[in-house]
């Protein structure tokens, strides 16, 4: 196969300056999930240290939310040239299932999509679910 | 028809917004269901919009749930007709706003999404 420098036009819409930051500002905060009862991810908080960004989830349990921990995020921004961070992928990894999280921010709201696998060997599906998160005020 | 979830008070988490900052749907003593709109100060509309009386929707013939929600209101120079639905907890607002005097040039159009306050 050839090696090429793009795979699409966009690919080639501009360039990072050197030393460019990626602004994380969009993601950053606790987030509420829309959702009542969501048995989900009800809370989310999204940090920036050193650079990076971090999501920290709670899981929907009773009596009281399960404390996921915090996961690194890989970012992706709205273009090649663009500093502006637009989305952003993670993974938690739990002994009985994988769950890969990818989000986006749109028009001030956190959309989040999780892909749970599971690797228990037991008769579950691996499955997807969409929900939105609004921040804490 | 179960409006239930819909009375309260609504806020819309995007910064950059033209629309609607905010906005409180409430049940009146006499039964009626109304909405009070906060437009964003210098955005496309004025910032505050009074009050309108709310009509909900359901999904089905018959449903007892509601799940969207319409309202007018008469702005200056436009009128401005708001379909409202819910999707996850979200209330979703499409802004349809046109002119009073018919100009289809200056008709807007815009969806923003609004997250409840507790």
């Amino acid at each position: 196969m050839s090696q090429l420098s793009h795979t699409k036009l966009d690919d080639l819409k501009g360039l990072a300056q050197p030393g460019q930051k990626v602004d994380l500002k969009p993601f950053l905060g606790t987030w509420k999930n829309t959702k009542p009862g969501s048995g989900q991810i009800p809370k989310i908080i999204m940090r920036e240290t050193e650079g990076e960004l971090y999501m920290h989830a709670w899981g929907a349990c009773t009596p009281q939310l399960c404390d996921w921990g915090q996961a690194r995020c890989e970012v992706f921004t709205d273009g090649p040239g663009s500093p502006l961070a637009n989305a952003f992928l993670a993974r938690f990894t739990f002994e009985q299932m994988d769950v890969e999280i990818s989000s986006n921010v749109k028009l001030g709201v956190l959309v989040v999509q999780t892909y749970t696998r599971f690797k228990d060997g037991s008769a579950r599906h691996n499955y997807y679910t969409r929900e939105f998160y609004g921040p804490e005020i | 028809m179960d409006f239930n979830y819909f009375i309260g008070k609504w806020k819309n988490p995007f910064d950059q917004s033209k629309g609607i900052q905010s906005f409180e749907i409430r049940q009146e003593s006499d039964g009626r269901v109304t909405m009070e709109v906060q437009g964003v100060s210098q955005g496309y509309f004025p910032a505050g919009w009074g009050q309108a009386e709310v009509n909900f929707l359901a999904s089905t013939p018959g449903g007892t749930q509601a799940s969207a929600f319409s309202a007018s209101f008469q702005l200056p120079g436009r009128n401005v007709f708001l379909a409202g639905n819910i999707n996850k907890g979200l209330i979703i607002i499409a802004i349809y706003a046109l002119d009073a005097k018919g100009n289809q040039d200056n008709n807007l159009f815009v969806r923003e999404f609004y997250h409840k306050l507790t």
